[in-house]
Parts: structure tokens; sequence; C-alpha cells
């Protein structure tokens, strides 16, 4: 893929991520859910926002090395977290994919 | 009586043409309303889209700030969320001025339909069109939605343009209907950039609005339910999605695009008027029907 196509790909799913966070099925299933999971969860919507926002504003030619090293990480956190949305029974594995795609991304633009 | 008949027939003929060519001088004239309310439109759908903007980054500031556990990473949450919304709203604010320099174009190009006078229209009308074009690469390369503005522009349409009596209007249309036709394009890829992220917000909103009103108070562990839940429930899950707007919206653009090439070709007819007014009316009733939900 072109280093445009990733960062457009990666922008989408953190804004597809970042919905769902906020929909009415994740609140239920967050609900079932342990004080400290519905903390990490809050923290962890609280960095895919903060790398849409990075990634929105970012100007392409100076992350471009960076999204083309981690092609196959995002690539494949994207997949993964694609998959674990589509299922939000299990919270937990679900947050462990935002998590894992939010590494990745770290490595691209500073998540601080 | 041969010679009568022929006058009549000529003195038809040329009645005929007269009024041909009046009528579509007076299309300059139904192209500019058009225009303005296009613009009227575009304007209050801009207006909304920052709004709706606005609210749902507050939802989700409000959700993330109790895990925000010092002041410190408040104040930089706060900032980077306010600065990525004032960089949007500046981005709308330059599509809104496009929209209106577009406008005034219009009723520049209905005047000089009007009159072949120096009167300075014709300056003016360029005038507009450099203004445009000076706009165009930020807005270009803007990135709204998920992708930047110009994905989403499509490739040049070759433009004809028809013989003019009016000799400043000819020479406007011949020197800047190849500009209009991508101004036009432009307002049409905003706006399905836009759209993208317009639905994105409605969702969240939507979503928010259900959770805090309806949802939430049924699950809570009170044995009594808030007065007038019924009626929020209906509310929420009757709501528009703003989907139909979105798609409104990136049609009259379209259209508005269409007629215009017709139009300096001299081939536009009412119909073409009538499409492109019903779906901008569509545009205004469908903005004020979201705001009235949302101030309900």
């Amino acid at each position: 893929m072109a280093a445009n196509e990733i960062l457009n790909a990666t922008k989408s799913q953190l804004k597809k991520t970042r919905n769902v966070m906020l929909s009415l099925e994740y609140h239920l299933e967050l609900e079932k859910s342990s004080a400290p999971v519905k903390t990490e969860s809050a923290q962890l919507l609280s960095q895919v926002q903060l790398a849409y926002m990075k990634l929105r504003t970012a100007e392409l030619q100076e992350i471009r090395k960076k999204l083309e090293e981690n092609e196959a990480g995002l690539t494949t956190g994207i997949d993964v977290l694609k998959a674990k949305l589509e299922d939000l029974e299990n919270v937990k594995q679900t947050l462990a994919a935002i998590s894992g795609l939010l590494k990745i991304i770290g490595r691209v633009v500073a998540l601080v | 009586m041969k010679n009568l008949l022929k006058i009549i027939t000529v003195m038809t003929a040329l009645g005929m043409l007269t009024a041909c060519y009046s009528s579509r001088l007076n299309q300059f004239n139904d192209f500019a309303s058009a225009g303005k309310s296009y613009s009227s439109a575009m304007v209050a759908l801009t207006k909304e889209v920052g709004n709706l903007a606005i609210d749902a980054d507050s939802v989700v500031l409000l959700e993330i700030r109790d895990t925000d556990t010092d002041i410190d990473t408040r104040i930089k949450n706060y900032k980077n969320h306010t600065k990525s919304l004032q960089d949007f709203l500046t981005e709308l604010q330059r599509i809104r001025q496009h929209t209106l320099l577009l406008n005034k174009y219009f009723i520049a190009l209905s005047a000089l339909a009007t009159t072949d006078l120096n009167t300075g229209i014709g300056a003016e009308a360029s005038s507009l069109a450099a203004q445009m074009q000076a706009l165009h690469p930020a807005i270009e390369n803007a990135s709204i939605g998920d992708a930047p503005i110009k994905d989403f522009i499509g490739g040049v349409v070759p433009m004809v343009v028809a013989a003019y009596k009016q000799k400043v209007l000819s020479t406007e249309l011949k020197k800047n209907a190849t500009v209009l036709e991508r101004e036009l394009e432009l307002q049409s890829a905003a706006l399905e950039a836009l759209v993208d992220d317009y639905k994105s917000d409605v969702d969240i909103l939507m979503a928010r609005r259900e959770i805090s009103e309806v949802v939430d108070p049924y699950l809570a562990e009170t044995s009594s339910i808030p007065e007038g839940w019924e009626n929020a429930r209906r509310a929420v899950l009757n709501a528009s999605t703003g989907t139909e707007m979105a798609a409104s919206a990136v049609q009259a653009a379209k259209e508005l695009k269409k007629t215009f090439i017709a139009l300096v070709a001299g081939k536009s007819g009412q119909q073409d008027f009538d499409v492109l007014f019903a779906d901008i009316n569509a545009i205004l009733d469908l903005i004020e029907s979201t705001k009235t939900e949302r101030e309900d």
C-alpha cells in the first residue's frame, strides 16, 4: 500500500473504533465489566481520540517513512481490531486489540 | 397575400428566436437564484456540521475526563481537542467563503446576461473567479474526513460555451467557465469529504443521547423511571440519522455543476432547475428538522 493509503486506513479505523467505544452496544457490554476494565477502556478511548487527531493533522511527508516501515504491523493491527469490533462480547479482548494497534501507531506519531 | 404570409412567417420565426434567446438569458437569472439558495443551504449545513463536531468532541472529552487523573493531563487533552476542533472550524469557514464567492459570481453572470454595457461587472466576475482559485489549494489539501478533499475531486469536464450576443458575458464565460467547473467540482468534493465526518458525529451524539436519556435511567437501580422517559425514548428512536441530508447536499452540489455546464452551453432547461431547487430545498428542510430534533 502507498503511504497515503496506510494513513487513510489507519485514520478510518481509529474513527470507527472511537465511535464503537461510544456506542450503546459497547456501553452495555462495558456495564458488565469490572472497574479496572472500565478505567482501561476510558484511557484507551482517550488515546484513540488523540491518535486520530494527531494523524488527521499530520503532514504525510513527515511520517511517510515511519508509515512504510510499520505497514505490516498497522495492517495486521487494523485487521485484528476490525474482527474484535464486530463481536463486542469480550471487552478485554477488544481492548487488547485496540492497545495493540495503538502501540504500532505510537511508532509513527508520539501519543503523549 | 403571399408577401404578407412571408412577412408573418419571418416575424413569427424572429419572435420565437427572440423568445428562445430571452429565455436562455433568463436562465442566468434562475441560476443566480439557485446559486443563492445553494449558498444559503451550504452556509447553514457547514455551520450545523461545525456544531455537531463540537458537540461530538465534547462527548469524547467528557467521557475521558474521569481518567485524566492529574490537572496537567486534563489541560493537555483539553488543548489538543480544542486545537483540532479549531483547525476543523477554520476549514469549514474556508469552504463557506468559497461558497459565498460562487454565489456572488453567479449574480454577476446574471447581471452580465442583461446588459452589454461596460459597467465593471465583467471585471468583478473575473476577480471573483480569481479569489475562488486562490482559496482552492488550501481547501483541496485539507483533511476533513479520513482523506484529503483532493481525493474526492473528479476529472475535468470539457466546457462548451454557447454564442451570446452580450460580448462581456461571452468573454467572461470563455475566460472562466473552465475555472468555474473546477470550483464547482471542489464544492462537491468538499461536501463528500464532510459527509463521512458528519455521519460519524451524528452517530456519536445519537448514541450518547440514547445512553444518557433512555438506557442509563432504565438500567438504574432506583425503582422509579424519570418522568417523560417514554417520550424521550420515542424521540431518540425516531430521530433522523442525518444520512439523508448529507446525501442531498452532495447531490445538490453535483446538480449545480451539471446545470452550470448545461447553462453555459445554452442547453439548460426548466427541468434542470426544478431538480436543482428540489435538492437544495431538501437540504434546507432537513437542516431545520435535524436542528429541531437536537434542540428538543
